[in-house]
């Protein structure tokens, strides 16, 4: 009798469970317009502006419908984040707030993206999950309409995730750790040909699209978030860099603090926080690693703008996604160095300023008042609000600060009495936004040339010296 | 016998001891036993591996109660694709035999590739095929099966998941049928979002035709659940029921518990 009554059980929950799911309505955003030659401009509410066009060469793998899961490389180190707990939640919880904002974008929820979904996410971000969440499982729509995106992003988050953990790892001296990331970055590069390229991007040129900073404007509070995470995942590599665990989590100490109270809840920021600025030493030292990580951050900028523009249809939104993944891309600037202006329209300009390697040029108005004038034309026709010196932090003494700094989220305990030593202004840093400090740095021992409103806690360390440039990888062959 | 259950005891601990288990698979990455029988279209990721252990313990109908175990080892040695190399021993009542002496079950191997990933409204492909050893206790001839994979999300985060088999048995007795066709449809659904994003609840319904060549239908019904309990580790439990509807064949409820870890 109990027999049959479990079997009858699991038969008729079985039965529930199948009948349940079938009657729901695909809550996919059913906005395609498959077969249309959509035009270059839409009449919707909203101003109509005038697309870029999408190449017309783009490689054979952006139309992809395979998985193509990799394992990332084996290493000793792998998961040593959780060396640093708190940490680790925090970025377990930044994979679900992107995902969470994505498939609401997706499907037609982008309404409540300020108020619901920005609510759903803060829960995350105070009640981090245990472990690092598959973000496809829990954006499975915007996974169906942008796979190809979403193998991009996955693969540079796995190699993001990769290097902070030999930075945490207890298993590895500094130079092993050294080593180890460069040999990271190669595997990056060279396992998939949708590699995000390491050259300093024009960031100005980048931003500046017809659809440029719509989700910003939409929804500042989302966008805060996303650039709050950006901050944190930028600046940690500086708190880790050449630290001791126990110098690590005391630093997280204090960097965690302001990142949970102040830098989620910022909108008015002028720009994505950028690696060269929260991280300058680990910028310096592997400045490939940082421009890629700059450009993951603003293709993720890109698709934001792309998916918040009610102007733009559904097949141009898959195009310019397409179009924008293609900008990043390390095969479409083969060839090209760092430091050097190819022509064109702008995208191809991937000169940094003397003393800032690691960091293309910025759109305008995200620079200091006085240097916005020089021969680093930017192709930005988007103007940025001028920069806000408010709010420094007690205790800074900015004695030597750069005129006109932006001295804000500047560091609880930061010490400039010897910034910038032979700082280079006459081409330094154009369109530098300043905004993005990181909490408790000790810049006695600060680089010349280097933006130090971006300190990191705990850094007593000497500062590494300036170490000849990584060879670059070889181009991967593309994958089937 | 008694040394065949103490190797097989022994390989298995020593496995879960020298293999970091801090490592392993997701648990919405669903494989068949894991811990019910059906399989979503996803292969692991290339050059991933895995090692899944199961134990259930067995009723079928009017017989004593039996113990079935499974082990399997998974590599994805291609992009998309993935081998599995598993073994079945079992002990005590089960629904096809009166035998219920320890029986270390046949060494299967199997390949599983992927075909494409669901997009749009185009669900996600996937073929399997295994090869059974008859190297468990009064097995013979080698037993094949292929497996279609079709895996549908339904809604937002309902997915279906249809199995289609063929198993072709290359021995069999004067009675018993040498082709038998199956079918199974799963449902998964991850459970806890947007709070919880390490939980997947699952069910299935099926029917496969009863080896006997007189026997009716077996319908297959089950719940389960998995929970990822550690970085790359996830246990499973699971209810199944076999439901004989013809002479020749047992019913059977099947208890189901499992660990997963990929490295």
């Amino acid at each position: 009798m109990l027999y049959r009554s479990i079997q009858n059980m699991t038969l008729l929950t079985s039965t529930l469970a199948l009948l349940l799911s079938i009657p729901l309505s695909p809550v996919i955003a059913q906005q395609h317009h498959d077969g249309h030659s959509n035009p270059q401009t839409d009449t919707s509410a909203s101003e109509a502006k005038t697309l870029p066009p999408v190449p017309t060469d783009l490689p054979s793998w952006i139309n992809n419908k395979s998985r193509n899961h990799i394992y990332r490389k084996r290493g000793v180190y792998n998961d040593a984040v959780y060396n640093l707990k708190p940490l680790a939640l925090d970025l377990n919880a930044v994979a679900v707030g992107h995902a969470l904002a994505y498939e609401d974008l997706v499907t037609g929820n982008e309404k409540d993206l300020e108020t619901k979904t920005f609510e759903r996410i803060n829960y995350v971000l105070k009640n981090p999950p245990r472990f690092m969440p598959d973000e496809a499982t829990i954006s499975p729509t915007f996974g169906r309409k942008y796979g190809v995106l979403e193998q991009v992003f996955d693969w540079a988050h796995v190699f993001h995730a990769q290097t902070v953990d030999v930075l945490v790892s207890t298993k590895m001296t500094d130079a092993e750790k050294e080593a180890e990331i460069e040999r990271l970055y190669e595997f990056y590069v060279k396992n998939v040909p949708y590699a995000i390229t390491g050259l300093p991007m024009n960031m100005g040129y980048l931003d500046g699209q017809p659809y440029s900073t719509a989700f910003r404007k939409e929804y500042p509070k989302v966008n805060g978030l996303f650039w709050g995470y950006h901050w944190l995942q930028g600046g940690m590599y500086d708190m880790l860099y050449g630290k001791t665990l126990e110098e690590q989590k005391a630093a997280y100490a204090t960097v965690g603090k302001q990142y949970h109270e102040v830098e989620l809840y910022r909108t008015d920021r002028s720009f994505m926080p950028m690696f060269a600025e929260v991280s300058p030493r680990f910028a310096q030292r592997f400045p490939q690693i940082a421009n890629t990580f700059d450009n993951l951050h603003m293709l993720h900028d890109m698709i934001n703008d792309i998916l918040a523009s009610d102007w733009i249809s559904e097949q141009q939104k898959e195009e310019q996604i397409q179009r924008a993944i293609w900008l990043v891309m390390a095969k479409n600037h083969e060839g090209m160095e760092a430091g050097q202006n190819y022509g064109g329209e702008g995208l191809h300009d991937h000169r940094f300023m003397a003393g800032m390697p690691g960091m293309g040029l910025m759109p305008e108005g995200t620079g200091h008042q006085g240097h916005d004038s020089n021969s680093n034309s930017q192709t930005s026709p988007t103007s940025q609000p001028t920069m806000n010196h408010d709010n420094s932090m007690p205790g800074m003494n900015n004695n030597n600060s750069m005129p006109g700094m932006n001295n804000n989220n500047s560091m609880p305990g930061m010490n400039h009495n010897n910034s910038m030593p032979n700082m280079n202004h006459n081409n330094s840093m154009p369109n530098m936004n300043h905004n993005n400090s990181m909490p408790g740095m000790n810049n006695n021992n600060s680089m010349p040339n280097m933006n130090h409103n971006n300190s990191m806690p705990g850094m007593t360390n000497p500062m590494p010296q300036p170490t000849p440039k990584p060879s670059e990888p070889t181009m991967p062959n593309p994958q089937r | 016998m008694k040394s065949n259950r103490t190797l097989l005891f022994s390989t298995f601990a020593s496995t879960v001891l020298a293999v970091n288990p801090a490592m392993a698979v997701d648990h919405n990455n669903l494989d068949a036993g894991r811990p019910l029988s059906f399989d979503d279209a996803e292969s692991i990721a290339y050059r991933e591996q895995a090692i899944e252990f199961g134990a259930g313990l067995n009723l079928p109908s009017n017989r004593s109660v039996g113990g079935s175990f499974d082990i399997e080892y998974l590599y994805g040695f291609a992009l998309n694709s993935h081998l599995v190399i598993g073994i079945d021993p079992s002990v005590g009542g089960k629904a096809d035999t009166d035998e219920t002496d320890f029986d270390v079950g046949n060494l299967s191997v199997g390949v599983f590739h992927n075909f494409n990933r669901e997009y749009d409204n185009v669900p996600a492909f996937a073929l399997r095929g295994d090869v059974g050893f008859p190297t468990g206790r009064d097995s013979r001839g080698v037993d094949l099966r292929v497996r279609g994979i079709a895996s549908k999300t339904v809604g937002q985060y309902n997915r279906l998941h249809l199995n289609l088999d063929l198993n072709v048995k290359t021995d069999v007795d004067a009675e018993e049928r040498s082709v038998i066709p199956g079918l199974i449809l799963g449902y998964s659904r991850p459970l806890g979002y947007p709070k919880r994003f390490d939980r997947t609840f699952l069910a299935q319904m099926g029917v496969r035709a009863s080896q006997d060549t007189k026997g009716g239908a077996i319908l297959l019904t089950g719940v389960g659940l998995r929970q990822q309990v550690s970085l790359r580790s996830v246990v499973d439990i699971g209810l199944e029921g076999d439901i004989a509807t013809g002479a020749g064949e047992r019913s059977e409820l099947r208890l189901k518990v499992g660990y997963s870890f990929g490295f």
